[in-house]
């Protein structure tokens, strides 16, 4: 399974914010810049530090369009995205 | 045929997609946009959905039915965008030999859809808006 096509983004990466999540932020992406934590789950944490429409969020994570598990590597380059609770149907 | 579109669905298109001269049950659900919920009057949805993900979880879905719940061919289209009392929002069909599978591929695909696929509605109302999470 291959990626998504996205921009090169040097050492950094983006993560995606979807319906509820991205109101609550006030955006639909967010660049994160290196030393960039290990993993989904450190990458999360820090994310909610650093924004407080996320600090008491509810959200799953993906990489490259897949959930995710906490302990999952993050990579520069990775498309993550921030997953709320979903209500299609 | 996966999709996730902005079009009106049409549903003769995704009945003839799940069609097959070994097929004699085909079971079809749709999804239409209600005009209450949880007490309240519905005016109409905006769906969102995080579209590569979304057809990639579909996709995947598909092959699960086939493999674990004898479908034959299945075919899954959610709608995005503005949508309006009655409008489909989702269509899901499968064929299979006979109707047990049918039936119970349809279910099993229609329940996991609303589970896992990141889509998301908001409800507008006379007086305001939500965005509904309905599965964490």
């Amino acid at each position: 399974m291959t990626g998504p096509d996205r921009e090169p983004t040097g050492d950094g990466l983006e993560v995606l914010l979807f319906a509820g999540l991205a109101e609550a932020v006030g955006r639909s992406r967010l660049r994160v810049e290196p030393p960039l934590p290990d993993t989904v789950g450190a990458l999360a944490a820090r994310l909610r530090e650093e924004w407080p429409g996320l600090s008491r969020a509810t959200f799953r994570t993906a990489v490259n369009q897949r959930y995710a598990a906490d302990e999952s590597p993050v990579r520069p380059g990775d498309e993550l995205a921030l997953i709320p609770p979903v209500s299609g149907g | 045929m996966i999709a996730v579109t902005q079009e009106p669905i049409d549903v003769d298109a995704v009945l003839r997609a799940v069609e097959g001269p070994s097929e004699g049950a085909v079971a079809l659900f749709l999804g239409r946009v209600r005009d209450h919920a949880r007490g309240r009057e519905v005016e109409r949805l905006d769906y969102e959905a995080y579209g590569g993900m979304a057809e990639a979880e579909m996709t995947a879905l598909a092959e699960t039915a086939r493999r674990e719940h004898g479908a034959a061919k299945v075919a899954l289209v959610h709608r995005v965008g503005r949508l309006e009392i009655g409008d489909v929002a989702v269509a899901v069909a499968v064929s299979s030999a006979h109707r047990p599978e049918a039936f119970a591929a349809c279910r099993w695909l229609i329940d996991t859809l609303k589970e896992r696929v990141p889509i998301w509605k908001k409800e507008r109302y006379e007086d305001g808006e939500e965005w509904i999470a309905e599965h964490p």
